[in-house]
């Protein structure tokens, strides 16, 4: 019965996908989709920011370093939308550990982790939390 | 190069009377040029001295420096810094006067410019001949020994300081590469793993490299980004705790490559330093031994305090020994720089260099011993202040 539902979350699960990095982008979003996720993808936080808001999504995951506004920049203005939402944040650079402690839900060092690894935290995250949608 | 020296130099005042034991051998005349095994054991004391040695030919041209001496005076290619010209054009003239002077040996004080230390340093220059059969001057040997022993204390601990500054910045330099590196990374990552199902079987040799390399690029990167990452956070810690955390980390890996662990701890006191660096140090050491013995053997791991009665200061030894093959003689002298491996694809080759710089800047020594055939025991050695 679990596994079930799990797989119908996945099935129903909107990913938002935020980098300014085109190629890198494109790549992640495929990654998930082969992961059975919807995908909606920005290419800048505000553009983010808009799909956030109009559109349903049951998780985020952004990349730290964006030329308008950085990853931790995003995830705030996320959770002052909507504080249950989970926010995966990726980052090349070390130093965001304590700083996105309490405010992303998962910080991923870039490059280090297989694709695996998003996947499955992905789907740990959305097992763990009812599944919200963009308003609160 | 030198960097390693201060790792051999357990051994140096009995390479130094070796040296001149076969130096005054050498010098005697009717024993024959120098040659065979002689000239070997001559090229291997000379590389172990630890004090600049420099050898020239009848004419006064240099023909050998150690790598000590190729810090003060460049190597083959003259050029580089003006401070080194200059004691390249001290050196010449030096030799000229010596080699085509009637004495068969000769001592002198000259200075010469410290590039590390950007300042003169004196040294004692002591010079001998070495002849041919016939009783000709074949060959110069001067070594030169650091007068200003005075000032040693604190020279050694300036040296020390510009190293873990060298060490500090290339870290710094290794960190901001390594984080350009995981940016594409990451896209290349995720492109091989869409690839996986769509590659047809001819290809799929190819696409296994493409993995494997890309592995390999993560391991390098992950290894200098743990030098980045380590480099500020100095406390208080129990280094015997470290220790077994550590080990408990590799405990499967190692049952599985049927390595026995022996442990044997001291009494320690808390240790001043960075846990997550020693954990790092820990790692690497352990790896290697684990690396070194694929058929298993033993893994000692020892710790010690020692304390001075007189004036309450202490060191603390902490020796990692393996059964394994023995580290290969060619790359000895090399084994700490960066990206000397003998693993292949396997190794990055930063993983003593790390660990050099991690003792370094717990003003810490590495001893090193290893028998081809029988095992390796690295030993470290750092000062434990009293308070
Ligand atoms: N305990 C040991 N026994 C035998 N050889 C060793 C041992 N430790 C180091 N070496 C030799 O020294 C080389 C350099 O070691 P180092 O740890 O710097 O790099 P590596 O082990 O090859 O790569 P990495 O540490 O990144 O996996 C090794 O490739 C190996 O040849
Ligand atoms: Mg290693």
């Amino acid at each position: 019965m679990p596994a079930l539902a799990t797989e119908m979350e996945k099935k129903a699960a909107t990913v938002l996908c935020i980098d300014d990095e085109q190629t890198a982008l494109h790549l992640r979003q495929s990654v998930l989709e082969s992961a059975g996720y919807r995908v909606l993808t920005a290419k800048s936080g505000a553009r983010g920011m808009e799909v956030f808001r109009s559109q349903s999504v049951h998780a985020v995951v952004l990349d730290y370093w964006m030329a308008d506004m950085n990853g931790m920049q995003v995830a705030r203005e996320i959770r002052k939308l909507n504080p249950k939402v989970p926010i995966i944040i990726l980052s090349a650079y070390g130093e965001l550990l304590d700083e996105s402690l309490g405010i992303a839900d998962l910080w991923i060092r870039k490059g280090e982790e297989d694709p695996q690894y998003l996947l499955s935290s992905l789907e740990e995250l959305l097992k763990n939390r009812p599944i919200a949608s963009q308003r609160v | 190069m030198h960097e390693n020296r201060r790792a051999f130099q357990f051994g140096r005042q009995r390479i130094y009377n070796q040296f001149l034991g076969m130096a005054s051998r050498l010098t005697n005349p009717g024993q024959g040029s120098v040659s065979g095994p002689d000239r070997d054991r001559l090229s291997l004391v000379i590389e172990n001295f630890g004090d600049p040695v420099i050898v020239a030919d009848h004419t006064a041209r240099v023909t050998l420096l150690d790598s000590v001496s190729k810090r003060l005076f460049g190597s083959d290619k003259a050029g580089g810094e003006d401070g080194i010209a200059a004691n390249r054009t001290k050196l010449d003239r030096y030799l000229t006067a010596f080699t085509f002077s009637v004495l068969e040996c000769q001592d002198k004080t000259i200075s010469f410019y410290d590039p590390n230390l950007q300042s003169e340093v004196e040294y004692a220059a002591h010079s001998i001949k070495i002849y041919d059969s016939r009783g000709q001057c074949a060959h110069t040997v001067t070594v030169l020994r650091d007068c200003s022993n005075s000032n040693k204390v604190e020279r050694l601990q300036l040296e020390r300081r510009m190293e873990m500054e060298k060490f500090a910045a290339t870290g710094k330099l290794a960190g901001t590469i390594a984080h350009e590196i995981n940016n594409p990374m990451e896209a290349i990552k995720n492109a091989v793993y869409l690839l996986r199902d769509r590659v047809d079987p001819a290809s799929r040799p190819i696409y296994d490299a493409l993995k494997s390399e890309t592995e390999r690029v993560t391991r390098i990167v992950r290894q200098m980004l743990g030098l980045y990452r380590n480099a500020g956070t100095f406390g208080s810690f129990d280094l015997n705790g470290v220790i077994e955390d550590t080990l408990t980390l590799f405990s499967r890996p190692l049952e599985k490559a049927r390595v026995v662990v022996d442990k044997r701890f001291g009494q320690l006191p808390a240790i001043k330093g960075s846990a997550d660096q020693f954990r790092q140090l820990l790692s690497n050491l352990v790896v290697n031994a684990a690396d070194s013995m694929p058929k298993g053997g033993k893994l000692t791991i020892r710790t010690r305090y020692t304390q001075s009665a007189s004036t309450g200061y202490g060191q603390c030894s902490l020796t990692v020994a393996d059964t394994g093959t023995g580290i290969p003689p060619a790359i000895r002298p090399a084994i700490f720089d960066p990206f000397v491996s003998t693993k292949g694809e396997k190794g990055t080759g930063l993983g003593l260099w790390i660990v050099k710089g991690i003792v370094e800047g717990h003003s810490g020594r590495i001893l090193v011993r290893s028998t081809v055939g029988r095992g390796t025991i690295i030993k470290i050695i750092f000062p434990v202040s009293p308070d």
